[in-house]
């Protein structure tokens, strides 16, 4: 048979059996959209990303470090390599004060070189050195009500408010940040004395090279001559990847729930295509006895198989074409992102590639089970072999291997992809035995019941296949639903300060040590507390039992989530601390920690926090060697201790014991506790004016700003959940299409034997009202039990459920599932046992 | 064409009991011939048809077709040379369901690659009575129909060896009757070698010779 001939075949049988066709195409269409969008989403912000990656590095290559840089040190690494321009800046948190009114803010101090690509759009006047002007962005003009022209003090300067940053270009998609920026020229950055009096800083060199020249190499010649792990070298390339790192992380988890909404609609797909398969089984035998070999049987399926999965494809595409407006207006309104979403060929070759791969891979069973069928079957009664051969088997692993490359490429992270995978193979395999016992409970209950009930637990217990796939599908999307407002809530409730009463309300850093009776004092006077000061001793790691300690170089693209964050961790200084005893907000796990050291016992005893020492790969009894401004200490790892990190109390990765660290360099933290909101307001105003290089955080606000972010991405992730929700529900009505399809003639055979209409209608009823009912409370329960699990163990903090949300979901849901399963029911009521004499 | 059976032999497994089915079997058909296979229910008519056919394999013995042995054909040889030399016409008619009658007809020449014009499948559809149903499917039309356009389906390539199961079993007497007058009149028309299962004596009665089947052997 000549292809055209098998593709007319192939698409006389597409609409001989139209309604699982539009099923089949409907249902990969669900799936695909959510994954479509944000594969333009993500190809929208990587590419968005690269193209502004000059400006938003400031340069083509960036070398910066939490310090400052000699000028031999500067000269080594610039004999390197050829630059056209460069540029320096300083970066560094101070307070701002206007009137009663104070402000964190990182002040960023530039010679009038930068930036060396693109341009900032500043209200009021262009930057210049001319006089000493200052810019802000707008959150500070607004909060602490600047007018324009006014003189405002940045240390022992005064500088005159110029107007506000409209654009930065080195910011992009940068939103969350400790502090507003403000910026002055470098030229008046001395008078300032915010150095001299033990600020924090950053100090960054920016080169442009000449066009064309390749980085990479570059980079990887700096790292020989700049040795120290905690200067940063950066190229454009790194600068993309990092300008969009919290938005990618959050598309990562968005992702793994898109995928949620795919691995349904493919389970239901491959549900469609089995049942009409089965449907199809004797004309495939005809074709065998015509004379169709096997090899053109599975090309006319396969051909059948690319039109639908192609028509899925063109309507997601025409789908998203109509949403994508729809999702702009909602990412610039809602979460304040100027990211223009644009359709790229990459985005709709992968999500082509997808809707290609992944029907094809649902068609397998079916190919397996076209070459086993005999034609033998028209002639004689033969028992038909479901798809449990090896070969099927094998599908199956291939299928949740594929599945969790997914995953990997979707989250970046092999421990998430492999936690997601594990957990949704997992949960299909608690489902599916779940649904065994439901009905075998259900059929030793029905015992006793009328006839009607029995007969409607009858039909569920022998199709569990079905009763298994509806109670999978709803259950797994409804409990994606319900998760997430736990989730939030518990963030919310364990980080938002009214709370919790033991959560401070400022932050102090940068204190100097000569600085700590006068803030002590100014704190007892007005708020009538003691601060407790914690030091900070900065550092970086020289060796790990005695092998040194290097900073990685990543090279490539395909790096996971946990390579990025070892990386990170390992190439930058490390601040150390010391104390007798561990506070309120550390707990020790494992062996002991000895608070007072005595040089006769040996090393220090350090304590490690667990996370740090496992992503650090470090243990109890390793020793560690630590350069504190040129000096070598080494230490023994003795104990590991968790910490809560949300009670935003100085807290550190790295604790020493006293009596190690007291003489080296360094500066404290402190934090106030909750107290009268003007007395705050006044210790805040003192602090900023006498002690200007201090910084103060204001918890309450950062707080807020922060649950803003939980807030737009809980919604982000909440909209593909409903995705998800959606997809179930198709498959629930999928199943019941094809499950009213089957029970039709024995539901005629009943009103043959004298059943009334309304008893049948009944019975099918209420088998779909138990598997629905059954499959949404068992979502919602398991959604609070992974909850449950995801809050105490990967966030670490409280469990606080949201019943509110629950009520409202399940309010939601049932009504919606209700209307459903009356439609899909309604041939029921027109069952006409003619149907019965003329079928037969 | 000549069919050639000679000691055919097929049993099943049931549990740990061997059953066998068909039991030395020897037959001879010559070209043109048409011949009846008759037997009670379960005297392994339809199992003799599946073999003659290839659809299932035989223990012992060989089938050969115009002299071709289809003793050692592989699955996809077989599919290839049932196309090329047999055809079918079923108690349960069989037809693809989606396509029309005209198309039902036309299938079995699209899948040998055979060119074919539209005159001739509206011959074969004229020869069989249905040239005005030629745009109806199978669920459109009664069960005689069926039947006949099976038998217009079967006989379009020019099949050297038509087999046939119970052609009239799905048919009230009356129907049957006239669908097996025109099966009969087509066969000798064209000379087409032709067996058929049935149990119907009278049926069988019309063929050149009968075989009986009992107890799996030829009586």
């Amino acid at each position: 048979m000549k292809l055209p001939k098998l593709f007319r075949l192939a698409w006389l049988e597409l609409v001989r059996f139209k309604s699982s066709s539009v099923f089949l195409i409907l249902n990969l269409t669900l799936g695909l959209i959510g994954f479509f969008i944000l594969q333009i989403f993500q190809h929208s912000l990587t590419l968005q990303s690269e193209e502004k990656a000059q400006t938003v590095l400031g340069g083509d290559i960036s070398i910066n470090a939490r310090r400052a840089f000699s000028e031999e040190e500067r000269l080594r690494w610039e004999s390197k390599f050829k630059y056209e321009a460069k540029t320096q800046q300083f970066w560094l948190s101070t307070m701002l004060r206007n009137g009663e009114d104070t402000r964190l803010v990182t002040v960023g101090v530039f010679d009038s070189h930068f930036p060396l690509y693109g341009k900032f759009k500043l209200s009021g006047r262009d930057f210049t050195d001319e006089s000493p002007l200052i810019w802000a962005d707008p959150e500070v003009k607004e909060n602490l009500r600047l007018e324009d022209g006014q003189m405002i003090a940045i240390g022992d300067k005064q500088f005159k408010f110029a107007g506000t940053i409209e654009e930065d270009p080195t910011r992009l998609f940068q939103g969350l940040g400790f502090a507003p920026i403000v910026m002055i020229s470098q030229r008046y950055f001395a008078d300032t004395n915010l150095l001299k009096m033990g600020s924090t800083f950053n100090e960054e060199w920016n080169y442009k090279l000449p066009a064309g020249t390749d980085t990479e190499p570059i980079k990887k010649e700096l790292f020989n001559v700049v040795t120290d792990p905690s200067v940063r070298i950066q190229t454009t390339e790194d600068s993309a990847s990092d300008s969009n790192r919290v938005l990618k992380y959050f598309v990562d988890y968005l992702g793994l729930v898109a995928l949620v909404a795919l691995g349904l609609s493919f389970l239901c797909g491959t549900y469609l295509l089995q049942w009409t398969f089965l449907n199809k089984r004797k004309t495939i035998a005809i074709y065998k006895t015509l004379g169709l070999s096997n090899t053109k049987i599975v090309v006319l399926y396969l051909v059948q198989n690319f039109i639908v999965s192609f028509m899925a494809c063109v309507l997601s595409y025409l789908v998203v074409l109509a949403l994508l407006p729809v999702c702009q207006k909602l990412l610039i309104d809602t979460f304040n992102l100027p990211l223009n979403l644009v359709f790229s060929a990459q985005a709709t070759i992968i999500t082509l590639s997808i809707s290609l791969l992944g029907p094809f891979l649902m068609v397998v069973p079916q190919i397996i089970q076209i070459v086993d069928l005999r034609p033998l079957m028209l002639l004689q009664s033969i028992k038909l072999e479901g798809p449990t051969t090896w070969a099927h088997r094998l599908w199956l692993l291939f299928s949740v291997a594929v599945f969790w490359s997914l995953a990997v490429w979707q989250s970046h992270s092999l421990k998430v992809a492999s936690l997601f995978t594990g957990s949704v193979v997992g949960l299909i395999i608690v489902f599916r035995y779940l649904t065994q016992l439901l009905l075998f409970l259900l059929e030793k209950f029905s015992v006793n019941l009328s006839w009607d009930l029995k007969y409607a637990v009858k039909g569920l217990t022998r199709k569990p296949a079905s009763a298994a796939l509806v109670f999978t599908t709803m259950s797994l999307a409804t409990m994606v639903l319900s998760l997430l407002p736990h989730i939030k809530t518990s963030i919310v409730n364990e980080v938002r300060p009214e709370n919790q009463s033991l959560i401070p309300s400022l932050f102090l850093f940068d204190v100097q040590p000569e600085q700590t009776a006068g803030i002590q004092q100014l704190a007892q006077n007005i708020l009538g507390q003691d601060l407790f000061y914690s030091p900070l001793v900065r550092s970086r790691i020289l060796k790990i039992n005695e092998e040194k300690y290097e900073r990685t170089i990543v090279e490539g693209q395909l790096q996971t989530r946990e390579e990025d964050q070892e990386a990170r961790f390992r190439n930058r200084g490390v601040n150390l601390t010391y104390r007798s005893s561990l506070q309120d907000s550390e707990v020790l796990v494992r062996g002991e920690f000895n608070g007072i050291y005595e040089k006769e016992s040996g090393l220090p005893e350090i304590s490690l926090e667990t996370d740090y020492a496992d992503r650090m790969k470090i243990k109890i009894g390793d020793v560690m060697t630590f350069d504190v401004q040129g000096l070598e200490i080494k230490a023994k790892v003795t104990s590991l201790r968790k910490v809560k990190w949300t009670s935003f109390q100085p807290n550190f990765f790295i604790l020493f014991p006293q009596g190690v660290l007291e003489e080296a360099p360094q500066m404290f933290l402190t934090s106030v506790k909750k107290a009268n909101t003007s007395n705050i307001k006044n210790f805040q105003s003192q602090v900023a004016d006498g002690y200007r290089n201090v910084s103060i955080i204001d918890i309450n606000r950062t707080v807020e700003k922060s649950l803003k972010y939980v807030d737009q991405m809980a919604l982000g992730l909440q909209l593909m959940a409903w995705l998800a929700v959606i997809v179930g529900l198709f498959v629930f009505i999928v199943l019941l299409n094809t499950q009213v399809k089957e029970r039709l003639y024995e539901m005629n055979l009943l009103q043959i034997m004298g059943a009334p209409s309304g008893e049948v209608f009944k019975i099918v009823s209420l088998q779909f009202l138990v598997l629905l009912t059954g499959s949404v409370l068992f979502g919602v329960l398991l959604g609070l039990a992974m909850a449950w699990v995801l809050i105490s163990y990967f966030f670490k903090i409280g469990t606080e459920f949201d019943g509110q949300y629950l009520v409202l979901l399940i309010t939601i849901l049932f009504p919606v599932c209700g209307f459903v399963l009356y439609s899909g029911l309604r041939p029921l009521k027109r069952l006409n046992p003619m149907d019965l004499i003329r079928s037969s | 064409m000549k069919l050639e059976i000679t000691a055919l032999r097929k049993s099943y497994r049931q549990g740990q009991e061997k059953l066998t089915i068909l039991n030395n079997l020897n037959m001879q058909v010559d070209t043109s011939e048409v011949v009846a296979v008759v037997g009670a229910s379960g005297s392994g008519k339809s199992t003799f048809l599946s073999l003659v056919a290839g659809l299932d394999k035989f223990d012992e013995g060989d089938i050969s077709v115009n002299g071709h042995s289809i003793k050692n054909l592989t699955t996809a040889e077989m599919t290839n040379f049932r196309a090329q030399n047999m055809a079918f016409v079923f108690q349960q008619f069989h037809l693809v369901p989606h396509l029309t009658a005209f198309e039902n007809i036309a299938l079995p020449l699209e899948i040998l690659n055979r060119p074919f014009t539209e005159t001739e499948i509206t011959a074969a559809l004229t020869a069989v009575g249905l040239s005005h149903r030629g745009h109806h499917k199978p669920g459109e039309l009664s069960g005689g129909e069926c039947q006949r356009l099976a038998l217009a389906r079967g006989l379009i390539t020019k099949p050297s060896l038509l087999l046939a199961d119970e052609p009239s079993g799905n048919l009230d007497t009356e129907t049957g009757q006239r669908v097996m007058n025109l099966f009969f009149e087509q066969v000798r028309a064209t000379k087409t070698t032709t067996v058929l299962v049935t149990h119907d004596r009278e049926l069988a009665a019309r063929c050149d010779r009968i075989f009986t089947l009992k107890n799996g052997r030829f009586e």
